[in-house]
């Protein structure tokens, strides 16, 4: 499932992929899979994607009802 | 006597092969770490990629241990043996670059490139020099030289999946 919160968050900094990707210390094709639903991160991930973008886990990550 | 100097020959290239590995990674990663750090998802990708290429390589080995039983493999064993290799060097590669988890965190692909066209130019340049100086085949079996080509070859591979991948995801950004 696309993880359209995330890419919506990042855009709203005005952050690119690689940019979100340098600043949680992962590579840039990483970012893009979480986006797409390609790649399910560990919570350590989730946690310092949440930090930079200024989120919770539940605005970014928890399933929607 | 011959042996001993073919093995003592062996063993200073396996020695002389370590340090320049060293020295090309040592120049190819951006942090001049001897480590290459993959990201947890490509540390993942190359984990499935490690047992992929593990099964093909028993596969390999197997089918090796039935054709040898039935007929004798003109090949000298080193050459077998690097073949073994070879197969499971191009599997994990593969895999490894289709699913983003070949070039690590601190690699500067454009340094690799450069190091690995070098190293496959002297592969070749090896390959070509046996074959002129007719030590390629010798009493109907493959020499040494031929892991030369091999090694060439390999790299030949790994450039073109790299190529297409580039491509591929270009097209789909």
């Amino acid at each position: 499932m696309k993880n359209l919160r995330l890419k919506a968050a990042r855009a709203g900094l005005d952050m690119s992929q690689d940019d979100l990707a340098k600043a949680v210390g992962v590579s840039r094709q990483t970012i893009s899979a979480i986006e797409k639903g390609d790649y399910n991160p560990t919570i350590n991930l989730c946690i310092s994607i949440c930090r930079v973008l200024g989120k919770t886990l539940d605005e970014l990550f928890w399933p929607q009802e | 006597m011959i042996n001993n100097f073919r093995m003592i020959g062996l063993a200073v290239g396996i020695v002389v092969g370590l340090i320049v590995c060293i020295v090309v990674f040592r120049i190819v990663n951006t942090n001049k770490k001897l480590t290459t750090d993959y990201d947890e998802r490509q540390e993942r990708a190359r984990g499935k990629a490690f047992k992929y290429a593990f099964y093909a390589m028993m596969i390999y080995e197997a089918l090796l241990c039935v054709i040898s039983s039935g007929i004798e493999i003109p090949a000298e064993p080193i050459v077998i043996h690097f073949s073994v290799i070879f197969v499971g060097v191009v599997v994990l590669s593969i895999i490894c670059i289709a699913k983003d988890a070949f070039a690590g965190q601190n690699t500067n692909m454009k340094r690799y490139t450069i190091v690995m066209v070098f190293v496959t130019l002297i592969n070749i340049l090896t390959a070509i020099m046996a074959v002129s100086g007719g030590i390629m085949v010798e009493d109907g079996k493959l020499q040494a030289p031929f892991c030369n080509l091999l090694c060439a070859v390999l790299f030949i591979v790994i450039y073109a999946a790299y190529g297409i991948k580039q491509l591929s995801d270009r097209r789909d950004d």
